[in-house]
């Protein structure tokens, strides 16, 4: 109703939304809200601090992982092979949709193979590298150089595919030879499909890892979680949740600011 | 049949002098995807003098824009050839601008990297590049817009960027492939003075296709017809007798433009009819 007397000039769906600032804060507040009701609610005894934990006991955790820093050595661990399971499937990735857009016999070959693997949870192999790997780091960079592989193939197959052939056409009449191609058309048009999909790449990378060390590790937060869960100690469990998610969060908001920079022309 | 009765060739050269472009019996043809092919071009034959202002016009799918990728070395022509200041056309020519009907300008680029990419590709210094590119920035009345990118101009401001960035590194051949033909019609005049004052120096030579008869006769010295394709040829010729420099709008004005307007529209009409002749029959 109140929508409705505002003049015409004013962006409709706009003015429904609050300025940032006030977004901000309201969010911190119901996420406040959120935990108080959680803490009370354990502290009234409706909610079982065993399988749920509270808040204060999951920021004494944290708190007694930072402080001690045993946390550090299974942070970095994670880190490595997730970083290195995205690197590698990056260039891994790039490098076969590059030799793919070359051949059409190799295209002919390789792409219904990944499309199959595009299309079924490929986690479901994590046992098997690590079977094949053993419990240590290359097998949780395989599984994530596996997810990510794929991804980045078909994003970056899209990009030379799909790259504006008036573009090539410019370069080439302007006398430009393969290299100012490669600078000044492909690399570009790639870069704006891989940001597309580097989001889903990173989520990718972690979810190998975290998951390959469930299977089996000796370190890293995915074997801290798996520990947490033998022990039945949820506060352990949640605090590396909290970990994690924090992590990611920060990857994703670097990120953001690359592609801000990169993407400025969008 | 109608080439053969097409006055001199050579109309605008002087004698025993070496045209800029000629074209010789000129056939190109495309596969179809029927499996067929088109017969796009089916013999042309023309000249363009050194510093002329041609406009070859003709119904649509007559092949002119076939015709100026062969001239720029994009394609090769079936039979026939293409010669260049007497050279055989064998790839791309340096010395040669070509600006297409889209701006195909690079959209992660800004406006002064865009104008100065010929330049760089052509590996100039960097002092002269940012000189130059500057310079013909200036020129297309876009200075305060070096660091826009394509997305945030206009039509008419995407085309200057065009335009300077082919007239920046000094081509003494033009190809032009209908570049207003996205314009409204205000932003299209402005453009046309613009590349009248920026173009027309007697230096160079420039291939303008478009399917706007008033443009091409309004911007040009002469004005090759083709015939409707497929295997279109040169119609007519016609030598435009209107003093330079024009004023857009007032030389349509003139008898001698509405006289050559009625007798090119005359043919452009027959050559149409033939197409919707064969379409509906």
């Amino acid at each position: 109703m109140s929508t409705a007397a505002v003049p015409a000039s004013a962006a409709p769906a706009r003015s429904r939304r609050l300025p940032l600032g006030r977004r901000g804060l309201s969010r911190l507040l119901l996420a406040a809200a959120v935990l108080a009701l959680w803490e009370l609610g354990v502290q009234l005894g409706v909610i079982d601090p065993f399988f749920f934990s509270s808040p204060s006991a999951i920021a004494a955790m944290l708190a007694r992982q930072f402080g001690s820093g045993t946390i550090y050595k299974h942070l970095v661990v994670t880190l490595q092979e997730a970083l290195g399971g995205l690197v590698l499937g990056f260039v891994g990735g790039a490098a076969l949709a590059w030799l793919v857009t070359r051949s059409a016999l190799l295209a002919d070959l390789v792409e219904p193979v990944l499309l199959l693997l595009n299309s079924v949870p490929r986690i479901v192999l994590a046992p098997l590298f690590v079977l094949w790997l053993g419990i240590g780091l290359p097998s949780k960079i395989a599984v994530a150089f596996f997810l990510v592989f794929v991804v980045i193939f078909f994003a970056v197959a899209a990009g030379i595919r799909e790259v504006d052939r008036a573009l090539v056409e410019r370069i080439v009449v302007l006398g430009g030879s393969t290299r100012d191609l490669l600078l000044e058309v492909y690399i570009p048009s790639v870069l704006a499909w891989v940001f597309a999909s580097l989001r889903v790449a990173v989520g990718f990378a972690f979810t190998g890892a975290i998951v390959g060390e469930f299977v089996g590790a000796s370190s890293g937060l995915g074997y801290l979680l798996n520990f947490a869960q033998g022990s039945q100690n949820a506060a352990l469990m949640m605090a590396t949740v909290v970990v994690i998610m924090v992590l990611i969060a920060g990857l994703f908001v670097a990120l953001e600011q690359v592609e801000r920079r990169l993407l400025a022309w969008k | 049949m109608q080439a053969a009765t097409t006055p001199a060739v050579a109309s605008a050269l002087a004698p025993g002098a070496l045209p800029r472009i000629a074209l010789r019996n000129v056939t190109k043809s495309f596969p179809t995807p029927d499996g067929g092919r088109y017969q796009a071009l089916g013999g042309v034959s023309f000249d363009v003098a050194p510093g002329e202002f041609v406009s070859v016009v003709g119904p649509s799918g007559c092949g002119k824009s076939t015709l100026l990728r062969l001239v720029a070395g994009l394609d090769r022509p079936d039979e026939g050839e293409i010669r260049r200041d007497g050279q055989p056309v064998g790839g791309i020519d340096r010395r040669l601008g070509f600006v297409f009907q889209q701006d195909a300008l690079l959209p992660w680029r800004t406006v002064y990297e865009n104008v100065a990419l010929g330049l760089r590709i052509r590996r100039l210094p960097p002092a002269e590049v940012r000189e130059r590119a500057r310079e013909w920035i200036a020129r297309v009345g876009l200075r305060g817009f070096e660091d826009y990118y394509p997305a945030r101009l206009s039509g008419g401001m995407r085309k200057r960027v065009a335009i300077a960035q082919t007239l920046c590194y000094e081509p003494d051949v033009i190809l032009m492939d209908e570049p207003f033909a996205h314009l409204d019609v205000q932003t299209r005049y402005y453009v046309e003075e613009d590349l009248m004052r920026l173009c027309i120096d007697g230096q160079r030579t420039i291939l303008f296709v478009t399917h706007d008869l008033d443009e091409a006769i309004g911007l040009a010295d002469r004005v090759v017809v083709l015939s409707a394709g497929p295997r279109s040829r040169v119609r007519a010729e016609e030598a435009v007798p209107l003093p330079r420099p024009r004023n857009l709008l007032a030389v349509r004005a003139q008898p001698g433009f509405t006289a050559l307007a009625t007798r090119l529209w005359q043919l452009l009409f027959e050559e149409v009819s033939r197409v919707y002749g064969r379409g509906t029959g």
